[in-house]
């Protein structure tokens, strides 16, 4: 179970390829082989969400997936959210995507320990569906625990980068 | 004086004119102060840059794991190591019996690796260091332990009994050795002479942290014996005395760094066997040594709040106004002794002293038994007193025919009272809150009543320390300000950041002082080799104690800065003014300078002076003494919370609607930082109430998982109402309280009442769970 | 497979990856077989007679799906208290099925859905009344060797009134503290069919053949719903947990039961 095997994929827009052993998680190849720390351990179990990522575009806490299993993938982590939706919408860098703007103005980030995962499910979330109500974004992050905000801004965040996504002149300004 | 602001109302970056005496105020505009703005760290955070503790590595670093004993009192009769050390890629392993260790603790109760007797399932009886996680897991997983089972004793009033076994040799009947017994006025003749008289019992059991990011410590020694320590702890100089004595070396050669931590909430506050036996291990083996926490670890392992038994009797007049309160309090402190075992500190300060109570009396039992031990958590104590207090307020109101809003009026602290026991009131904006909170609650509910449920509001209030806490001898804080040559300027303060903000406020309060651009403060506060003392964070005293020292340090290098920009525009001193990065006469404003072109003339010459400022701020306050009465802090903070719950029937099931929180804040300086505060404050209480419980059977936790210790998720919150009252204390920094417990300390109060009001039924346990609140429903009918 | 008849499979991994690690304590299974490179094991797809789910369709393409949605609107319903968005982005209908807990939310649905699972083992396919499928917690029919093909839902139950009730604490990320599903149809107050399954509270989920008699018999009376809550309760084997007391868990089918038969009624 454990012997090495090849794997290649698109991380962050790069083609990547490494020798994986079978049982090697996605998050630990991200953080370990990688170096990718952005995205943080916090339960290994899937139960908290600090550890979401996209695989093609979709959600998912990286824990529960073996490395093997994004073999040809696309899987995007925060460091490379802003290329992502620069990619996505014309904006020039160094912008970020309108979900990490959001937080920095909203002030959805305390210890940021969930942010990076909580980004992320975000994310997922406005890809698709873009207009999401209030109980929409709620549903949208309802696996992603925060012990320090109490959502609220993370929230107010999420709706605001959703209005700003809505209007792509300015958002990709 | 107070006026009600509503946060809700975006402040412009003008703020209003304000005269207020004390280090606070100056008579203009604020520029920086009461703006929104983003936490200095926020970048890092949003993109992934930031690195905590488990993202950081040290060259030479192996992995430590600890391996604890698999039941909770025993003797260890033989453990057998070889076979973990003789697994490849394992360094070394250490164990009770094979390394030198002090007792550490607030007790001296405590060593970090048990050798002989273990107490608790947490306790730590061997540590590897591997190349890997993994091999350090797999060695834990090949030690051989054998335990010869002791009796052991789950619960405090068994404990107490004269045959429990004896958890401690050195404790008899299972006492922990302090005593937090109060007594003021007439007790006695007030529960006689007193018109009604109510009385309860409240059971409030173990919660936990739960922070996402879990304890971790990086212990590196150099080759002269000096070590370095990578923590999460919130108290890092008490930390490094505590370590050294625990290591037996001089504190001098202990280093303590905090990088960003994942989460706090007083889980830092004591030195705990992660860190020693980090310190240890490595000091065996050679290497750094990196221990993180895993998540079942984190449960099982990191502090809890301290689970009692609360007793109350109320004594009133009919009008309301109370007589006396009387309450004894049972204590399972669990295994050893750490500072879950004071919180009777802050349950009798708020039994004294909220609401005015002429005749008090308080006293304890913390009783050691095998299960886990309990730290610091968020509030301190005060959630347990209040919850009780408040269920106590509520119940006279209901038999004397009282408003229950009314009848927290009437018995309001005001300024200018002195508790019983001493604690001196200067602002108090405690009847503001009140009114803000019944007409926040009152507002129009868009969502129709469901068949099968109820909707109930209840009340609660919040009496805190605001300007710090003399627990410790020392409450203060060090600061210095830096100015550079280019404009930027270094607030290097012994407070620390743990996430909730501490650092953008300082930065704030220095710029605003300062006159400069809020983006050209810098803030370092992580290296004990660096920054000034402090005793750590804790209390909520941060923005209050470190937010005067970093005002009187920006004041300190003005003053400097002023004349030395007087010698080179050749103008007095006191005819100058910093504002907006510049230098200027005051009679003549066009003649300015940028600050930064004086400090680069100011010692680019014959006989320069660079600009330091500094100042270390320890407020005019006393420790209790043995009769647990002086003024532990400079000022203290208010609240009122009001929660709309709905509760239905047949299950028991719950709801909260709304919270209403109200906080006289002194000032709010970061608005952001405020809200944030007490949402997430309301967050963590609203689980100690409903979901939370750390479910321990036999002294073994049940549930050391996120699936079944529940914290509330993003659709279970209720909507929120803020207000920050400002009543702009005279001692605080620009006005300013502390606030960082106060949102999760009444909630719960305030939600059993709402129960109570929706239903009839009063919930006198915690978590108020679906199928307690069912009991309880039932037992009403039956 | 047939190597290693002890392997552990490898669907979605939500529920054997969090395995893996807790049994790091010398219990690993020898081996894990993953499925997802295996075709067609994940489609969706229908017949004038059924709606057949690959074993590796994932929660969120069942919840997606547009003929689901609109035939069955209970499975999206149901799908989402399972996990959360994340999770269910990765997690099969086949993986949770096979996982057999007691307290899975689907599998009272399915049950009362009349469902249909095929397995597939190296002499051929079989198919198996969902029913015969759930044999205890954690275990089910599959022998060494074989696989959960598919499961599959009859689309003649289209027009009934299908509704799943549950009982958590939290609004999200919780296990079932029971759970109930209903499937009636029905002729105004008349019930002319009926199914009732309970999730969480016996060893499997599992319908309650006199409960559904009872409805078929009294309708949707005052008296016969009092009547049906005590057939479920009475048939519920609940075991008491760090979630729950097993009398409370009896007392809630009997609410949940009330709850979805009142839901009915309402025309909601």
């Amino acid at each position: 179970m454990d012997d090495d095997h090849r794997l290649e994929l698109t991380v962050n827009g790069r083609r990547v390829r490494r020798e994986v052993a079978g049982s090697r998680t996605l998050l630990e190849f991200l953080r370990g082989d990688l170096r990718l720390t952005g995205t943080n351990l916090s339960c290994d179990t899937g139960d908290c969400g600090a550890c979401t990522v996209l695989v093609d575009g979709r959600p998912v806490t990286a824990c529960l997936v073996l490395a093997l299993d994004v073999e040809g993938r696309d899987v995007t982590t925060i460091e490379g959210l802003p290329g992502r939706w620069q990619t996505q919408s014309g904006a020039r860098p160094p912008a970020l995507h309108p979900v990490q703007q959001g937080f920095l103005e909203e002030g959805g980030a305390q210890c940021g320990f969930c942010t990076a995962g909580m980004i992320m499910a975000a994310a997922g979330l406005l890809e698709a569906r873009p207009s999401p109500t209030e109980a929409e974004i709620r549903a949208g992050l309802e696996g992603n625990l925060c012990r320090c905000t109490g959502y609220v801004k993370i929230i107010r965040a999420v709706e605001v980068a959703a209005e700003r996504m809505r209007r792509p002149r300015e958002a990709s300004a | 004086m107070s006026r009600p602001v509503d946060s809700a109302v975006p402040r412009a970056a003008g703020g209003e004119a304000v005269e207020a005496a004390g280090p606070g105020a100056p008579a203009r505009p604020f520029r920086v102060i009461g703006t929104r703005v983003a936490k200095l760290d926020a970048v890092e955070k949003v993109t992934g840059a930031v690195q905590y503790l488990p993202d950081l590595e040290v060259p030479g670093m192996v992995w430590g794991k600890i391996l604890r004993t698999r039941v909770p009192h025993a003797r260890i009769v033989r453990i057998d190591t070889s076979r973990a050390e003789s697994l490849p890629g394992v360094l070394g392993v250490v164990t009770g019996r094979n390394v030198e260790q002090r007792p550490f603790g607030y007790a001296r109760d405590h060593v970090a690796l048990k050798g002989d007797v273990v107490r608790c399932i947490r306790d730590e009886v061997a540590a590897v260091a591997a190349e890997t996680e993994e091999i350090a897991a797999e060695a834990c997983r090949l030690i051989e332990v054998d335990y010869e089972e002791l009796p052991a004793v789950f619960d405090p009033t068994e404990a107490l009994r004269p045959e429990a076994p004896r958890i401690h040799p050195q404790f008899p009947g299972n006492r922990v050795n302090f005593a937090y017994t109060f007594t003021a006025g007439d007790v006695a003749r007030a529960f006689r002479e007193a018109d009604l008289v109510v009385e309860g019992t409240y059971r409030l059991n173990y919660v936990t942290t739960a922070c996402l990011g879990t304890m971790a410590a990086i212990a590196q020694w150099d080759p002269r014996g000096n070590l370095t320590m990578w923590s999460t702890t919130q108290i890092p100089f008490l930390y490094q005395k505590d370590l050294a004595e625990a290591l037996g070396i001089s504190g001098d050669r202990i280093r303590v760094l905090q990088p960003p931590v994942g989460g706090n909430f007083g889980r830092g506050l004591d030195l705990y066997p992660i860190d020693i036996i980090a310190a240890l291990l490595a000091r065996h083996v050679g290497r750094p040594v990196k221990i993180v926490f895993d998540r079942e670890e984190e449960f099982v392992a990191s502090p809890t709040r301290e689970p009692c038994v609360f007793t109350l009797r109320t004594a009133a007049r009919a009008d309301g106004t109370l007589l006396a309160r009387d309450a004894r309090v049972l204590i399972d402190n669990g295994a050893y002794v750490s500072w879950g075992s004071t919180t009777p500190y802050v349950m009798m300060t708020t039994l004294a002293g909220f609401y005015r109570c002429p005749s008090i009396r308080f006293d304890t039992a913390i009783v050691y038994t095998n299960n886990v031990y309990s730290g610091s958590m968020r509030g301190y104590g005060n959630l347990e007193s209040t919850f009780a207090i408040e269920a106590q307020m509520d119940e006279l109101a209901e038999r004397l025919g009282l408003d229950r809003v009314e009848i927290r009026r009437r018995n309001a602290n005001r300024p200018g009272d002195v508790t019983p026991q001493g604690l001196r009131i200067t602002s108090c904006g405690f009847t503001e809150c009140l009114d803000a909170v019944a007409r926040d609650i009152r507002r129009p509910v868009d969502r129709p009543l469901r068949p099968g449920w109820t909707r109930g509001i209840g009340y609660a209030g919040m009496f805190h320390v605001g300007g710090g806490a003399r627990v410790y001898r020392s409450d203060g804080c060090g600061a210095i300000v830096k100015l550079d040559d280019f404009g930027k300027v270094t607030l290097i303060t012994g407070a620390s950041e743990i996430g909730q903000g501490s650092e953008t406020v300082l930065a704030m309060i220095v710029a605003e002082e300062l006159g400069v651009p809020f983006g050209r403060v810098e803030v370092v506060n992580n290296d004990t080799a660096v920054k000034p003392w402090d005793v750590g964070v804790h209390a909520s005293r941060t923005t209050f104690i470190a937010g005067n020292a970093a005002l009187l340090a920006a004041r300190d290098v003005k003053a400097q800065l002023l004349r030395l920009a007087g010698s080179q525009l050749e103008e007095p001193a006191e005819g100058l003014d910093l504002e907006d990065g510049h230098v200027h006469v005051k009679a003549a404003p066009q003649r300015r300078i940028p600050y930064e072109k004086v400090v680069r003339a100011g010692h680019f010459r014959e006989d320069g002076r660079i600009l330091i400022g500094q100042a270390f701020y320890d407020p005019p306050t006393q420790m209790l003494d043995k009769d647990f009465r002086g003024n532990v802090s400079v000022t203290y903070a208010f609240a009122a919370q009001a929660a709309l719950v709905e509760v239905e029937e047949a299950t028991g099931k719950i709801e909260v609607l709304r919270v209403a929180s109200a906080h006289d804040v002194g000032r709010a300086l970061n608005p952001v930082g405020c809200e944030g505060q007490i949402e997430g404050g309301i967050h963590m209480g609203l689980g100690y109430c409903l979901t939370e419980e750390l479910r321990l059977r036999d002294g073994r936790v049940l549930n050391p998982g996120f699936l079944d210790y529940k914290l509330l998720t993003a659709p279970d919150m209720p909507e929120i109402l803020i207000t920050l009252i400002e009543t702009v204390d005279e001692a605080g920094p620009f006005g300013a309280k502390g606030l960082g417990e106060a949102g999760t300390i009444p909630i719960s109060a305030a939600v059993a009442n709402a129960v109570k009001d929706a239903t009839g039924v009063r919930l006198t346990e915690l978590p108020m769970t679906p199928e307690r609140v069912y009991r309880a429903l039932r037992a009403r009918k039956g | 497979m047939a190597e290693e008849p002890r392997a552990a499979i490898l669907a979605g991994g939500t529920d054997l990856m969090v395995h893996l690690r807790q049994t790091q304590r010398g219990k690993r299974p020898p081996a894990v077989v993953n499925l997802k490179r295996i075709p067609g094991l994940a489609a969706i797809e229908a017949t004038a007679d059924a709606i057949r789910f690959g074993a590796l369709a994932t929660l969120a393409a069942l919840m997606e799906h547009p003929l689901v949605a609109a035939e069955y609107p209970v499975l999206p319903f149901t799908a989402r208290f399972m996990g959360s968005p994340a999770i269910r982005h990765l997690a099969t209908v086949g993986g949770n099925l096979c996982n057999a807990s007691p307290a899975a939310d689907l599998s009272p649905v399915l049950l009362v859905l009349d469902a249909v699972v095929g397995i597939a083992g190296t002499a051929g396919e079989r198919r198996l009344p969902l029913g015969d499928f759930f044999r205890g917690p954690g275990e089910t029919a599959l022998a060494a060797g074989e696989l959960l093909a598919w499961v599959e839902v009859p689309r003649k139950h289209a027009g009934w009134d299908v509704r799943y009730e549950r009982l958590d604490v939290r609004r999200a990320m919780d296990i079932a503290i029971v759970g109930v599903a209903l499937a009636l149809r029905r002729d105004g107050a008349a019930v002319t069919d009926a199914r009732l399954a309970l999730g969480a509270v016996a060893p499997t989920p599992r319908r309650v053949p006199d409960a559904e008699a009872a409805l078929v018999a009294g309708g949707l009376s005052p008296a016969a719903i009092d009547r049906v809550a005590e057939l479920a309760s009475a048939a519920a084997r609940p075991i008491a947990d760090v979630r729950a007391t097993a009398e409370y868990r009896r007392e809630m089918v009997g609410a949940l039961v009330r709850r979805a038969l009142a839901r009915t009624l309402a025309g909601g």
